[in-house]
């Protein structure tokens, strides 16, 4: 009886395991897919508030998942400017003609009144560094076959402290997150709208976020001009191009 | 001024030059209309009390050339005002906070002390820009904007503080500077604003650079008009809430020193955003003359109620005299390109010794 149980007991460890790996290896097969060396695009993010909605545009570069520069095009907003380098966060305002570093109290909030956060902004992608990862399973999401992958912040510098991760087991792309407290309460959904192919990838190109802490809101981001490794001068992520 | 007038007419030929060359052209604006009323009380030689009514229409134009190395902006501002406006505006005008960017012109007036009607236009930025792979040549009329401070900043030496709308303006400073990055995040600043006589003009040289977490710099500079020597230093960093510094040691050349500096922290509770500051001023009214109180206090709290919706209060307090003022505004998105503000303003001030209070609402449309 004994031995039944020490053996059913390695067996179990043995699955785990096993089903650790598979989770650690689709984040490193989504990271591969949606990760890059440098990035140009264009955006809209269509903000709706009740039944209203505002929109605003911009123009984005990134490099690796620690810089990023976007300047904003739509008339309210024209030559707003962020940068982004590392965990630092620089808006530049052109009527004042002034650089502010965004404090780190106001990461949470809404970036430019949407659901989309300051410190989702800031966040790279390298789940495997923070979040312990765990195979919970498949689902379907929008009619496509998904994973669903659930990650535990491993560090307390983790933006969300549970994540939930459906991913398409074809394109390998998390169709949907939810973003969860230490509470347990439920911060953000996000879901991928549109899936673009991009040489031998497929990216998100047009995404939807609702923040739950808010009350009837949602966020639509949706990627045009879509560049992946293009060439950015490095000079583009500094100080002196805020104010270029 | 003379001097000024040339520059400013050299920048515009410059400007429209470049704008031809520029590879994109672009223009915006604001139209804004604030009618008000007010209350004023005055104690001193017996109390009096009255109510006046008044309106501030603003139409702010922005013109922008960019090219590959040069960028030329313009930016104007023409206001009519009318009432309690017109008077308050008109008084400033004629006292030792003039403003030296503003052009007043009576439209109206039964008494030569108070026009009913006054447009004022001022020339709120004109400058051009170019980019050489190791630095940047700005010239024209520019907010320097040095400092970190939320309202103050006594390490900006050169641009003037305007609280006469319901949010601080920076104003602009006719200035040749050059900036030269020296990595991603520090860089040299030398700035000349210069005056008819060249000694009498301001000249600094400012470096800055992040280390971690803190964005700091220091100031080196001499005002020319004051005959001082001036050493200052601001800084920001994040301990989870905000903390900003920002002081200046003013040495006139005829001996002796005074301090200027400021505290800050910010910090919110969920919606709730709440900044202080503390403004210590050694040099009274010689050295700023809009907060001439040696203790100034300013605490603001604002609760982003919706996206679209806002309230805040502001209070700005000279802590010695216990004068200052209190402003309560709400704020409304109503559609893509439109806001309104709802505000109500009391104050303290010195002098006749008496409160004002003053109501209204706002409607801006920027386009």
């Amino acid at each position: 009886m004994k031995q039944y149980l020490v053996s059913a007991l390695i067996a179990a460890l043995a699955a785990a395991s096993a089903l650790a790996q598979t989770a650690d290896e689709l984040l490193a097969k989504v990271d591969a897919n949606v990760s890059y060396g440098s990035i140009s695009y264009s955006a809209r993010m269509e903000i709706t508030i009740g039944g209203e909605t505002r929109y605003k545009t911009m123009d984005a570069v990134g490099q690796g998942s620690t810089k990023a520069f976007a300047e904003f095009t739509n008339p309210e907003d024209m030559g707003t400017r962020f940068l982004k380098l590392d965990k630092n966060l620089w808006i530049y305002f052109p009527k004042e003609q002034d650089t502010v570093k965004i404090s780190g109290h106001l990461l949470k909030e809404g970036m430019m009144g949407s659901d989309v956060s300051y410190e989702d902004s800031l966040e790279s992608s390298d789940f495997p560094a923070k979040y312990s990862a765990a195979l919970k399973g498949e689902e379907e999401v929008e009619g496509r076959r998904c994973y669903l992958v659930e990650l535990s912040a491993k560090i307390p510098t983790a933006a969300y402290d549970r994540r939930l991760l459906w991913i398409d087991a074809e394109r390998y792309l998390s169709l949907k997150q939810e973003m969860y407290a230490k509470s347990g309460k439920l911060l953000k959904v996000s879901r991928v709208l549109e899936v673009s192919r991009i040489g031998e990838r497929w990216f998100p190109s047009r995404s939807e976020y609702v923040s739950k802490l808010r009350n009837n809101t949602k966020t639509v981001f949706a990627m045009t001009k879509i560049e992946l490794d293009p060439p950015i001068d490095s000079r583009q992520f500094s100080m002196s191009s805020l104010t270029k | 001024m003379k001097r000024c007038a040339m520059l400013i007419a050299a920048l515009s030929a410059l400007s429209i030059t470049w704008a031809q060359e520029a590879s994109s052209l672009g223009a915006g604006g604001s139209l804004s209309s604030e009618p008000f009323a007010s209350w004023a009380e005055a104690r001193q030689g017996g109390s009096t009390a009255g109510w006046s009514y008044g309106s501030s229409t603003t139409l702010g134009l922005e013109l922008r050339a960019r090219g590959e190395k040069a960028r030329a902006e313009a930016s104007f501002e023409a206001a009519v005002l009318t009432g309690t406006a017109a008077g308050e505006a008109w008084a400033v005008a004629g006292s030792s906070l003039a403003r030296r960017d503003e052009l007043l012109l009576p439209m109206y007036t039964a008494s030569a002390a108070a026009p009913e009607t006054l447009v004022a236009a001022r020339v709120r930025s004109l400058y051009v820009k170019y980019d050489a792979p190791w630095a940047s040549v700005l010239a024209g009329r520019q907010v320097i904007n040095y400092g970190r401070g939320v309202l103050w900043n006594p390490a900006d030496i050169f641009t003037e503080l305007d609280l006469s709308g319901l949010s601080p303006v920076r104003r602009g400073s006719d200035a040749l500077r050059l900036l030269v990055p020296l990595g991603q995040t520090e860089g040299l600043d030398l700035v000349a604003v210069p005056a008819s006589a060249p000694a009498d003009g301001r000249y600094a040289l400012r470096g800055s650079g992040v280390i971690g977490s803190l964005d700091g710099a220091a100031i080196a500079a001499h005002d020319g008009a004051k005959k001082a020597w001036l050493l200052g230093a601001d800084f920001k960093t994040d301990l989870e809430l905000g903390v900003v510094g920002d002081a200046v040691y003013e040495i006139p050349d005829a001996g002796g020193g005074e301090l200027r500096a400021v505290a800050g922290l910010d910090y919110s509770f969920g919606f709730l955003v709440v900044a202080l500051e503390y403004y210590y001023n050694g040099g009274g009214a010689l050295a700023d003359p809009f907060f001439p109180g040696r203790h100034n206090g300013y605490a603001s709290l604002s609760l982003g109620a919706t996206e679209l919706a806002s309230i805040s209060a502001v209070a700005i307090v000279d802590l010695e005299a216990g004068t200052g003022s209190l402003l309560l505004l709400a704020s409304l998105n109503l559609a893509q390109n439109a806001d309104l503000e709802l505000f109500l303003k009391g104050s303290r001030v010195t002098g006749c010794d008496g409160y004002a209070a003053s109501s209204g609402m706002g409607i801006v449309v920027k386009f």
